[in-house]
């Protein structure tokens, strides 16, 4: 058995970037009703979680500045507010112009049952332990207009390719505010009928329509 | 490098594809100020944990020492810690039966019987940190003295507590080494039980041997185990009993991110619905959630659920596959999977066959560790 010790206890400059979920416009509250996104009833939702990944911070005047995190997997999650920081050590928004993140996890980490950033193989987005994660989690209760029934509505979105790269200009040299708007899941460009299409869990097609409308407009920001 | 730096204990592993023992513990220790802790006892040496469990972190003032266990150990089968000396921890927690004790309901001081079943002590460094069916102990710590005081359980009060062991030489000189202490306070008390109830490790199962590839599960037991962690999606011909919807994957307890490891499971409808979580939360969603427990060794700890209702396995699977009931915060998971369509409005249900259920029942089995039941570093010291 090899034990190794490290220590270290220099404060270093860090960066805080901050995500806010919103519904319609409204934050995000558990078990709130909103306004179905087809206009047919309200929905509530339970839980909501989603992967962030490889942050990327580009310098068009100086390339070289370009910043990098390493084992860069951050979980999303949403339980006590709607609000959700992260922060990355040792670094400043000074130099950049750009910040670059995924939706989702790049597939040789996706297919490791290695721990590093926010991956671990027992948590609640592991599909089991050979097949990677869910980049998005979305879990609620449907009651349409016309009926009383209630729909559970499930989404776990994480085949491979449907890790999606965004790209984001920015001005501020303070902080990072994204917005996440959580109907754009099941509008944009892709409508999803909670009637039709109340569960997206192992079917690609259905999972690529779901990935498509989180590369769209559902991360800006602020 | 000082051990009373220690903030947080990681272990990191570096792996080889589907097997080994993790070969290099990784420690690393950052330089918060680490509160009362005085840097006393023996780290501890021989402790190893499978890679597959993950990351855990200790208390930053409460490390695991080989005094503390060893005494921690002592006070687990301390009858003096009951009001008349008849009870101690082991009484409802039985290494022979996983730490649980065979009961539907848990028997405290004078027979008096509680309104709930003893939950197993197994992989608690992985596990939540809210402990009881109810989360009302926000960590391992805290819940060691709650049934030492119950009036229901072991109905000693703490000050009396603290006489007896305070007029105990052997104990004086074990809370000495451990705690650097003349006096022996709450805190170590709960410190010193904390720490044996953290080297309570199951990792010797079958499913582990599989695990670590030292042994390949029959077929059987495969179909079980990928039933176990498989959600049933019929758009595509999946089958799958969603069990690993709430027990994740290797520990078979619940998720540790806040509250996640907490879920209504269909037990009641509205008007029966129990508080549950709800008691602690005061958050109407969190009613009627309980602790979901660690199915490791489930075959040793009959009877299930948090109130004891089901005798048998079958009946648990009974329950999930065709009597679920329905109330507003019943998990979202339950109430959509099936492997079969189902339009709106139709009754929950999981359809699974007889033959599905017969798998998942045999894989269950395989989370038996006949290792943890019967290692003598768990057992009554006192018995000799």
């Amino acid at each position: 058995m090899v034990w190794i010790f490290l220590s270290s206890c220099t404060t270093e400059k860090n960066m805080t970037i901050n995500f806010s979920a919103y519904v319609n416009g409204e934050a995000l509250e558990y078990g709130k009703k909103y306004a179905s996104p087809n206009g047919d009833g309200t929905f509530t939702i339970n839980d909501f979680k989603l992967y962030v990944s490889n942050f990327q911070f580009v310098s068009s005047a100086n390339p070289e500045k370009n910043y990098i995190e390493k084992d860069s997997y951050h979980l999303l999650k949403f339980q006590a507010n709607n609000s959700y920081f992260l922060i990355l050590n040792n670094t400043s928004l000074e130099p950049y112009d750009k910040i670059k993140i995924s939706i989702g996890i790049d597939e040789e980490s996706n297919l490791s049952t290695k721990p590093k950033g926010d991956l671990n193989p027992t948590n609640q987005m592991a599909w089991n332990w050979t097949s990677g994660y869910k980049f998005l989690l979305f879990e609620g209760l449907y009651s349409p207009e016309s009926s009383e029934n209630e729909i559970p509505i499930v989404f776990h979105i994480g085949f491979s390719e449907n890790k999606k790269d965004l790209e984001f200009d920015f001005s501020s040299k303070d902080e990072i505010k994204f917005i996440i708007e959580i109907n754009e899941l099941f509008k944009n460009p892709n409508y999803v009928d909670f009637n039709e299409l109340p569960k997206v869990l192992f079917n690609k097609e259905h999972s690529a329509l779901i990935a498509s409308n989180y590369a769209n407009s559902f991360i800006k920001l602020k | 490098m000082n051990l009373g730096q220690s903030l947080k204990l990681y272990i990191i592993l570096f792996m080889k594809p589907r097997s080994i023992m993790l070969g290099c513990l990784l420690l690393i220790f950052s330089c918060k100020d680490s509160g009362d802790y005085v840097e006393t006892g023996t780290p501890l040496d021989d402790f190893s944990a499978p890679f597959y469990f993950g990351l855990f972190e200790l208390p930053a003032d409460n490390p695991l020492t080989q005094e503390g266990v060893e005494l921690g150990r002592m006070l687990f089968y301390e009858t003096s810690l009951s009001k008349d000396s008849t009870i101690s921890c082991a009484t409802c927690h039985q290494q022979s039966r996983a730490f649980t004790d065979g009961r539907k309901l848990a028997i405290g001081i004078r027979g008096q019987e509680l309104d709930k079943n003893s939950m197993s002590l197994v992989n608690m460094l992985w596990s939540t940190s809210h402990k009881f069916w109810d989360g009302r102990a926000a960590n391992l710590e805290d819940q060691a003295l709650v049934p030492i005081q119950d009036i229901k359980e072991m109905d000693l009060k703490m000050s009396e507590v603290l006489r007896r062991l305070n007029s105990n030489p052997e104990y004086k000189i074990k809370f000495k080494s451990a705690f650097n202490t003349n006096e022996i306070k709450e805190k170590h008390v709960a410190k010193a039980l904390a720490q044996f109830q953290r080297t309570l490790i199951s990792q010797d199962s079958k499913y582990d041997k599989f695990l670590k590839g030292e042994l390949q599960l029959s077929e059987q037991e495969q179909l079980g185990l990928q039933s176990f962690f498989t959600h049933p999606d019929p758009s595509v011909g999946l089958r799958g009993s969603n069990c690993g919807d709430c027990h994740r994957n290797f520990l078979t307890d619940g998720f540790k991110d806040g509250l996640d490891g907490f879920a209504n499971n269909g037990l009641e409808d509205d008007e029966h619905l129990e508080n549950g979580l709800f008691d602690v939360t005061k958050n109407p969603l969190d009613k009627g959630k309980f602790k979901i427990p660690s199915l490791r060794n489930i075959a040793l700890t009959a009877p299930y659920m948090h109130d004891g209702r089901f005798i048998t396995l079958e009946e648990v699977l009974d329950h999930y596959n065709d009597h679920i009931r329905v109330s507003s915060t019943l998990d979202i998971l339950i109430r959509e999977a099936s492997n079969e369509y189902r339009k709106p409005g139709d009754p929950i249900s999981l359809k699974l066959t007889q033959e599905d259920k017969n798998d998942i029942i045999v894989f269950l089995n395989t989370l038996t560790d006949s290792t943890f039941i019967t290692n003598e570093k768990y057992a009554d010291p006192h018995a000799n």
